[in-house]
C-alpha cells in the first residue's frame, strides 16, 4: 500500500498501529482506539471491512484524509437510510473502534463508483490467478482509491494483468495497474537474501567478505567477489560459498576464475601484479540471482536492507572528487569523494602490486571486501568496481575500477547492468 | 564477543638489535573450551608506540592497505597465537625518536568495531652510541 499511504492513511491502520507499533504513531496519538487489549482477530482487515459493507449499503471503503478526517466511500445511487450520524456508530462497532468524532457523525463521504462487497469479490476471484503471471508484486483493494490495486514490475507485466483481468470478466476501469519498486524483505546484509543483490555477506571456508554484482561472463551467470575472498589469492581452487553462512540451503557458487599474480611489464622487479583484486564464481543451480542489482540500505551507515540500487551504466573514466558509494556486511553503505586516481598498491604482508587503483575517502571496515563501488546518477546507479581493500582507521578503501576488472587479462568482458537498461 | 575475556593477550619486546625493536603479540586461549575468533583484515594485528603521557608516536599498520577480509579463526584451550613486526625506533613520519621512556601496545582486530588490547608495557629506547675515533 506504498503509494496510497503517501496520500491516505487507511483507519484500520490506525488501530493495527497501536498493536504493531508502527509509524503510525502519530495518528493514534488523536485517535485513540478503546480496544487495545483485545487479540488480534484471524479475520484479516478486507474481512472486516466487509462486514462493515453488509452494515453500510453501498460503502465502498474508509480512510483517513490528507487533513487526518475520517473519509467514507458511498457508491452513487445506492440508497442508504442510514443517517451519516448512524454511519459513523456502524463504522465505531463493528470495527470496535469507539472514537467520539466518529460517533458525532464527523464524517467526510465520497461519492464512489463500486462497492467495497464488490472489489472484494473481484479480488478474491483474481488474486490466485494474478499472482500466476511472473512480474507481479502485489494485489490489494484500495480503500483510498475505490478501486483494485495490482502492483506489477514493468509495463510488459501490466499488459498480461489487463488481459488476464479482462478474460475473468472483472472491468478493466476497476482496477489500477502501476508499476511498483520490487518488494524485498527487511532483512540485513548479513542475513540470508535471495534473489542474490551485491553487498550480501558471503563465507567461504574459514573467511567473511562481501559479494560484489552480478555478472554475466562468457554465458555463465554468477557473481564478482575479490580476488583474495577466495581459498588461495590468484589462481581457481573452486572455492565453495555460501551467503549468508554455510548451511544445508545456502550454497552459492563455485569460484571459476581467479587470474594468475605475475610479473608483467610495468610490475616492480620481485614483485608479482594483477590489475584488479577479482574473481568470478559460478552462480549454483537453483538459485536466484538479480543481475544489475546492489543492496540498497534504510541510509547511510545502515545494514537493513529496504530496496536496491539498480546498476544502468558502467564507468568509463574515473575523476578524484566525484563521489562514490560502497555497500558492505559490516559498514554497510558508506559514501565518500575520490582521493587518489590510478595508485599501484602494494598489498600488505604479500608480494603483491595491485596497479591502477582508486582511493575513495569513505567508511570500511574488515568484512566488506568484495564490496561493489559505484556512483548514484539520477534513478540508477554506475558501476564503478570492486573493494578490496582500506587503511588501518577504516576512513579510506581502495578499488579495483570496473575497467580493470573486464582487461582480457583479467575477467574479461562481464554483463553487469539490469536487463535492458545498458 | 564473549570470548574475549577468555583470551590473555600479552606484548613482548626483544633486545634491541642496532636501531630496530622486534616486537611479539601473544594471545592465548585461557579457557578448558575452543573457541572461535573473528579476526578483522588481513593482517589483524598491529603494535601502538605512545609516549608516557599517552601520545601517539608511531603505529605499525599506519600507511598499510588492509585487505578487508574477516576471518574464523579456532583456538584450542592453551593455544596460543602470536604476531610479530619490527619498530626501527622511528615516527609516524620516519624520523627517528629520542632515547627515553616509551610504551607499547599490541592489538588484534576483532569483527569490528571490537579489538582486543594488551595493557601497554614500558620499553626504553637508549641514546645511540657513540662512535670509536
Amino acid at each position: 500500500m506504498a503509494r496510497a499511504l503517501r496520500r491516505f492513511v487507511p483507519v484500520m491502520s490506525v488501530f493495527l498501529g497501536l498493536v504493531l507499533a508502527s509509524g503510525f504513531g502519530a495518528w493514534s496519538a488523536t485517535l485513540t482506539s478503546q480496544m487495545p487489549q483485545a487479540p488480534l482477530s484471524e479475520e484479516t482487515l478486507d474481512d472486516h471491512l466487509a462486514r462493515l459493507a453488509e452494515q453500510i449499503p453501498g460503502f465502498g471503503g474508509i480512510f483517513l484524509d490528507e487533513n487526518g478526517q475520517v473519509a467514507v466511500y458511498l457508491v452513487k445511487g445506492e440508497v442508504t437510510t442510514l443517517s451519516v450520524r448512524e454511519i459513523g456508530a456502524t463504522i465505531a462497532r463493528t470495527l470496535g473502534w469507539d472514537e467520539r468524532r466518529l460517533r458525532a457523525g464527523a464524517i467526510r463521504i465520497l461519492p464512489g463508483q463500486y462497492s467495497f462487497r464488490q472489489l472484494k469479490e473481484w479480488n478474491d476471484q483474481l488474486f490466485p490467478h494474478i499472482f500466476e503471471i511472473e512480474g507481479v508484486t502485489l494485489t490489494d483493494i484500495d480503500e483510498a482509491r475505490n478501486r483494485l490495486w495490482i502492483g506489477v514490475e514493468s509495463e510488459e507485466v501490466a499488459e498480461t494483468v489487463i488481459e488476464t483481468l479482462v478474460s475473468l470478466g472483472v472491468p478493466r476501469e476497476a482496477v489500477l495497474v502501476e508499476e511498483v519498486e520490487p518488494i524485498l524483505p527487511m532483512a540485513t546484509l548479513r542475513e540470508k537474501v535471495r534473489p542474490l543483490v551485491g553487498g550480501l555477506q558471503i563465507n567461504f571456508p574459514g573467511y567473511l567478505c562481501t559479494l560484489g554484482f552480478n555478472a554475466v561472463r562468457s554465458n555463465v551467470t554468477g557473481w564478482v567477489t575479490a580476488s583474495h575472498c577466495t581459498n588461495v589469492q590468484g589462481g581457481v581452487e573452486g572455492t565453495p560459498y555460501w551467503q549468508p553462512l554455510e548451511a544445508m540451503d545456502t550454497f552459492i557458487g563455485t569460484e571459476i576464475a581467479d587470474p594468475l599474480y605475475t610479473w608483467r611489464f610495468g610490475c616492480p622487479m620481485g614483485r608479482l601484479c594483477r590489475y584488479s583484486d577479482s574473481a568470478f564464481v559460478q552462480l549454483a543451480s537453483g538459485v536466484s540471482a538479480s543481475l544489475g542489482h546492489v543492496a540498497q540500505t534504510a541510509s547511510l551507515g545502515s545494514l537493513t536492507i529496504t530496496g536496491s540500487f539498480q546498476i544502468t551504466a558502467e564507468a568509463t573514466r574515473r575523476i578524484r572528487g566525484e563521489v562514490l558509494s560502497k555497500v558492505g556486511r559490516t559498514t554497510g553503505w558508506s559514501q565518500g569523494p575520490i582521493t587518489q586516481t590510478c595508485v599501484n598498491v602494494g598489498v600488505t604482508g604479500t608480494r603483491i602490486v595491485l596497479l591502477c587503483q582508486d582511493f575513495v575517502q569513505a567508511t570500511v571496515a574488515a568484512g566488506d571486501s568484495g564490496s561493489p563501488v559505484f556512483k548514484i546518477n539520477g534513478s540508477g546507479v554506475t558501476l564503478y568496481g570492486l573493494l578490496w581493500g582500506g587503511n588501518s582507521s577504516g576512513t579510506s578503501f581502495v578499488y579495483s575500477p570496473i575497467g580493470n576488472i573486464q582487461r582480457s587479462d583479467e575477467l574479461g568482458p562481464l554483463k553487469t547492468c539490469a536487463i535492458g537498461t545498458c | 564477543m564473549g570470548e574475549k575475556q577468555e583470551l590473555s593477550a600479552r606484548v613482548e619486546v626483544m633486545k634491541p638489535v642496532g636501531r630496530t625493536i622486534r616486537l611479539k603479540l601473544r594471545i592465548k586461549n585461557e579457557s578448558e573450551r575452543h573457541l572461535t575468533l573473528l579476526l578483522g583484515g588481513r593482517p589483524a594485528y598491529n603494535f601502538l608506540i605512545k609516549r608516557p603521557d599517552g601520545a601517539l608516536v608511531w603505529e605499525w599498520q599506519r600507511g598499510k592497505i588492509i585487505q578487508q577480509i574477516l576471518e574464523r579463526r579456532n583456538l584450542e584451550p592453551g593455544e596460543e597465537l602470536i604476531f610479530e613486526a619490527t619498530w626501527r625506533l622511528v615516527d609516524a613520519r620516519g624520523h627517528r625518536v629520542p632515547p627515553g621512556e616509551y610504551l607499547v601496545q599490541g592489538v588484534l582486530n576483532l569483527e569490528p568495531p571490537e579489538k582486543l588490547l594488551t595493557d601497554p608495557l614500558s620499553l626504553r629506547v637508549p641514546p645511540p652510541k657513540k662512535a670509536r675515533k
